[in-house]
């Protein structure tokens, strides 16, 4: 047996041998880190200093503001803050089918343009969303108008990519045999390609609703709308009692929202 | 007639070999032709032929078995047929219809809509139900949005599909979920989806390799017992000289790329095939 088991050529070293290129790339990445901590994160005397105001805020803060009349308000907000998520997330989701479709490899009907609609994607995902709500505010004035195509926007953006790579993923078989007896492109998508994506086009959708009710509850501060404009008046005006109340919502209902797609998502699985 | 199939094997007998086929060719009868192809050429870039000017007449009603061993050429032959390869050179007549390169649009639809065509890998959309899954067999039929699901498709295409579910024995099944099958009962409705846009041919890419040997012979003879039953052409590829011997009326064999053998099954049984599958 241990004649079997002695190899008679030469074991591989633990570690592959660095190239100097390889070494070279390491020492800069690691000198970039360092040099970035030390220019931009908080020292410990800053984070001493910081943390004596922080506690000062916090006493200003508390305890929340409980006027009916300042809750109703804020009821209003979260409300309209919502109907942005809702609204920018359906719109997106709907002009996204269409745009994954001329997008996705393989599956688009004309594959020229396909890098045309991934790069249009791409240009939406990389845009940050407060970027997008000062372009629309700018365009359409201030309000929830503005706050809902930074969703769409921010939507599109999401939704494009990881529907063109759930309709790339699906099952070739079907498509092969549908195309065999003489079905569209358009009938393929519709009776294979979505029902084979459609558990992770659906994931996808859920999680870009959590991402918008989130993105919508901060476009407020570049006056898109929603939640956000009350609660840059309330740090504007040193009103934190009622800056606190805002967060605590924004913390309930954003925990809400994730715990309700948390159950659609275990329900679809 | 040969006493061993093996002479076909031998080396510089070319002469001989054609004299072999030709008498094993089954004698010409008035039934129709459905299929010709003439020196049909088929490459893949840069490469050696993977068919080398196939001349081949399949008339309407025959049961064909193509067999070889892998990289013959019968799956690119089912599939330049139905226009899903382009032919490099050669030309192919389907239904009466000539093309070269590839059918014209209009055409390939006129085409396709006679064939029905199923898959090693039955092919289904595994999250629809069965009944779904045979209604889409509509797909490229006038309407043919309307197969999408079974819940928009008329009520005829509907009716249809279910007769094409009975027929393979699994109306029971209509609403069970694709990928809730067993391998042999998803093989059956695909063979329901082919079934189901009553085809003039019925194309089947070695239909029963993914299956155990017993479903394989079941699903075999459903091909079997529709194309006997209904008068449809049947045509299909197989590793297994079984399947070929008892399933199909007539033998094709390709190997290289070129016919090698066509003979009636029945005058192949006593023979050694071997030489078919060897390289």
């Amino acid at each position: 047996m241990a004649d079997i088991l002695s190899s008679r050529h030469e074991t591989p070293p633990r570690l592959a041998g660095a190239s100097a290129l390889r070494f070279t790339l390491l020492v800069v990445a690691a000198a970039l880190v360092i040099v970035s901590i030390g220019d931009v994160a908080p020292s410990p005397e800053r984070l001493l200093n910081g943390s004596e105001r922080m506690v000062k805020l916090v006493g200003r803060m508390l305890p929340p503001e409980t006027n009916p009349e300042f809750l109703w308000r804020i009821t209003l907000r979260l409300i309209e803050t919502f109907q942005i998520a809702i609204a920018g997330t359906v719109i997106g989701i709907l002009v996204s089918l269409p745009i994954a479709w001329m997008s996705a490899r393989g599956i688009t009907p004309v594959a020229m343009t396909a890098f045309l609609f991934k790069g249009l994607v791409s240009f939406f995902r990389t845009v940050p969303d407060l970027v997008w709500a000062l372009v629309f505010v700018a365009s359409v004035g201030l309000g929830a108008v503005a706050g809902t195509m930074t969703i769409i926007v921010d939507t599109i953006g999401f939704c494009g990519r990881f529907f063109a790579e759930a309709m790339e993923d699906a099952d070739r078989e079907p498509q092969e045999a549908l195309t065999a007896i003489g079905a569209s492109r358009f009938s393929i998508l519709c009776g294979a390609v979505i029902p084979d994506a459609l558990p992770s086009m659906v994931n996808t959708g859920i999680f870009a609703l959590e991402k918008s009710v989130r993105a919508s509850v901060v476009l407020g501060l570049v006056g898109a709308g929603g939640i956000g404009q009350e609660l840059k008046v309330a740090f504007d005006l040193f009103q934190y009692r009622n800056a606190s109340t805002i967060i605590i919502a924004v913390f309930v209902v954003v925990l809400a929202m994730e715990w309700a797609t948390d159950r659609l998502r275990a329900r679809l699985a | 007639m040969p006493s061993s199939v093996t002479e076909l094997d031998l080396p510089g007998t070319a002469s001989r070999s054609s004299a072999v086929i030709e008498s094993l060719c089954p004698p010409p009868t008035r039934v129709a032709a459905l299929i010709e192809t003439r020196d049909l050429v088929q490459r893949y870039a840069g490469a050696s032929p993977v068919l080398d000017r196939i001349d081949l007449t399949i008339r309407e009603g025959d049961t064909v078995a193509l067999i070889g061993s892998n990289g013959a050429g019968k799956s690119t032959l089912l599939k330049t047929l139905v226009g899903l390869n382009a032919i490099d050179a050669g030309s192919v007549t389907i239904f009466g219809e000539r093309f070269e390169r590839r059918p014209g649009r209009s055409h390939m639809a006129a085409i396709r809509r006679q064939i029905g065509f199923v898959f090693q890998h039955h092919g289904l959309v595994r999250r629809q139900t069965a009944l779904t899954n045979v209604v889409q067999g509509m797909l490229g039929m006038p309407g043919g949005w309307r197969a999408w699901h079974h819940a928009i498709a008329p009520a005829e295409w509907r009716d249809r599909a279910v007769g094409a579910l009975s027929a393979v024995r699994l109306a029971d099944k209509a609403q069970s979920r694709a990928d809730r099958l067993s391998g042999g009962q998803a093989q059956r409705v695909a063979i329901a989806r082919a079934l189901v846009r009553q085809p003039r041919l019925l194309i089947a890419d070695e239909p029963a390799a993914s299956l155990d040997p017993a479903t394989g012979h079941d699903v075999m003879r459903t091909f079997l017992e529709i194309a006997e039953s209904t008068g449809t052409t049947l045509v299909f590829t197989s590793h297994d000289m079984e399947h070929a011997l008892s399933y199909a009326r007539r033998v094709i064999a390709l190997k290289g790329g070129r016919v090698f053998l066509d003979a009636e099954s029945r005058d192949l049984r006593a023979h050694d095939l071997e030489p078919v599958f060897r390289g």
